[in-house]
């Protein structure tokens, strides 16, 4: 059932969002001890409460905002006041958040019920939900399996049915890539076009808060309601969208890129299975047209020194100072920051910090960080060719299927599964992920890529795609 | 990459990261950084200097009041051009 059908049914009275949510929270009482999709879930009586209370609203026959009385999940590092935002560390486990960010207010003042904080890799620094103090989230696909990250909790909420719309956050993929490991829909938006205002930040450059769902109508309409301009963050624009409810744009002689150099750069057998699957049946309805993104591979590299620098300094403000927790014995200051940034990091958030800090050291700067950034600009100039031949570009959002919770893999060879959705964040553009098909009875997703600022046409494509490959 | 990493190096830029690792740690740290330049060889010969390109994208381009040119958007990023940060890193610091 899509939100729009929610709310026809709630204002018909043929369903009521108390029911509702009383039968998301039976659901919830079922599978979150397996799946463990949930940092934080609001009392019972309190969401009861407000559930019941947009009852009583629906029943007077009131004007309603768009999204009354509708459930949604907000990833835990995204503030929502008075609840915790824990980023999933040790560093922020005491933590209360003071203030909504501005993508959680705009949904509070669409009649939108936050109902808990969501499972992520630390800081949103992984692909798996496994590295989190409250232990990993779990594939609702396939129990045993990751479902993917850094919103692998937002992306398994939705898929097992705990919620209909979660939001989460997309710095090199982690939106998209949850959702192709879980069967769902993943929208990261333009740069800019939602702001950052309270979204815990990890790299302020590539950073974008997105939106998982079971389908495209519902994650795009979340991004209508919570995109626009906000003083509280400069980088921040009023990018086109349209009202809330409206019909996708028609997409008639919408052209089709297909990135050409993915021979090269191959996914997993059956990944390319999928694919292949996939467009065939695209080009029955589409015109398809090779395009060739010569540098994207290299968006690994230019990435993995970009996000770790900004991270390096967004994470010097947990000094044991400013935030919640620290070690209480130490003798001196520094003494006293180091050890609570030692303790209260977990691995791969110091991994990153080193790396990070590495990067912008005086005497590498030029080697590495002033490269990466140099490759940031020739990604960028890639997909500003291949937008002159087509509307959309078609990538695999993963090289990988879901793999297994606790597989061994070292440090880069998870980044490097990140290589189909880096580029799209150092080029600040539009993506979808949309289920294309299964493989071993494990899903694939495929990203609708956009030129910037033309979210709606991505979503319009994106929605037409998931029909056909459904 | 021609850098030398030791266990010198990754006590170096520990310290400036404000984090203290045991030795194991340490050596581990050296392997991973070496993993990392593996990686970052992917960036060839790009020169660091690099001349960023005045930016096509500009959108709206027609419509003044929507205009959002996509090129300023990057540059509010200071950090992006100059190696200059919005965040101070901490480095090192006094002791008190």
């Amino acid at each position: 059932m899509t939100i729009k059908e929610l709310r026809k049914r709630f204002i018909s009275g043929e369903l009521t969002p108390l029911e509702y949510m009383e039968e998301l929270l039976e659901t919830i009482r079922q599978k979150e001890r397996k799946i463990n999709a949930f940092t934080h879930l609001e009392k019972t009586d309190t969401l009861l409460k407000e559930a019941e209370l947009w009852t009583e609203k629906y029943k007077s026959g009131e004007e309603l905002p768009p999204l009354a009385g509708i459930p949604v999940a907000i990833k835990d590092n995204i503030a929502v006041k008075d609840m915790p935002l824990t980023c999933a560390s040790k560093i922020l486990q005491e933590f209360t958040s003071p203030y909504d960010a501005t993508a959680v207010r705009k949904l509070k003042e669409a009649g939108a019920i936050i109902i808990g904080k969501t499972n992520l890799d630390e800081f949103a620094m992984g692909s798996t939900t496994e590295f989190s103090i409250f232990g990993p989230t779990h594939n609702p696909v396939d129990l045993e399996r990751v479902p993917g990250g850094s919103s692998g909790g937002s992306a398994a909420s939705v898929a097992a049915g705990m919620v209909p719309v979660a939001l989460g956050s997309d710095t090199g993929g982690s939106v998209r890539q949850p959702a192709s490991f879980t069967d769902t829909v993943g929208i990261k938006p333009s740069y800019g076009m939602v702001s950052r205002y309270g979204l815990v930040a990890f790299a302020s450059s590539l950073d974008q808060i997105g939106v998982l769902a079971k389908n495209v109508e519902d994650a795009s309409l979340i991004i209508r309601v919570i995109a626009g301009k906000d003083k509280y963050d400069a980088t921040s624009r009023e990018l086109s969208v349209k009202n809330i409810f409206d019909a996708f744009e028609t997409i008639d002689g919408v052209k089709i890129g297909v990135w050409k150099e993915l021979d090269n750069h191959p996914a997993e057998d059956g990944v390319m299975k999928v694919w292949d699957d996939a467009i065939m049946k695209a080009s029955k309805e589409f015109q398809m047209i090779p395009v060739s993104l010569p540098d994207i591979a290299s968006g690994i590299a230019s990435y993995y020194l970009i996000a770790p620098a900004e991270a390096s300094a967004n994470l010097a403000r947990y000094d044991g100072v400013r935030y919640a927790w620290r070690v209480l014995d130490a003798s001196t200051y520094k003494e006293m920051v180091k050890r609570t940034r030692t303790i209260g990091f977990g691995k791969e958030v110091k991994r990153r910090i080193m790396i990070g800090t590495f990067a912008l050291s005086a005497g590498y700067q030029d080697a590495f960080y002033k490269k990466a950034v140099a490759m940031r600009y020739r990604i960028m100039q890639n997909f500003e060719e291949a937008f002159k031949q087509v509307d959309v570009i078609l990538v695999p959002t993963s090289p990988k299927l879901p793999w297994k919770i606790g597989q061994k893999m070292s440090p880069s060879e998870v980044y490097k599964a990140d290589l189909y959705t880096i580029p799209v964040n150092l080029a600040g553009l539009p993506a979808v992920s949309i289920p294309a098909g299964y493989v071993d009875n494990l899903p694939v997703g495929i990203q609708v890529i956009g030129k910037y600022g033309e979210d709606e046409k991505v979503w319009a494509v994106a929605d037409k795609l998931m029909g056909l490959w459904r | 990459m021609d850098i030398k990493v030791d266990k010198e190096l990754v006590r170096k830029i520990a310290d400036m990261a404000m984090l203290e690792f045991s030795e194991e740690e340490i050596e581990e740290f050296v392997s991973y950084f070496e993993e990392m330049f593996d990686v970052f060889d992917m960036l060839g010969d790009i020169s660091p200097d690099y001349e960023i390109p005045p930016l096509p994208a500009t959108l709206h381009e027609d419509e003044p009041e929507r205009r959002v040119d996509y090129h300023d958007l990057w540059m509010r990023f200071s950090l992006m051009k100059n190696g200059y940060l919005l965040v101070p890193p901490l480095r090192g610091g006094d002791e008190e």
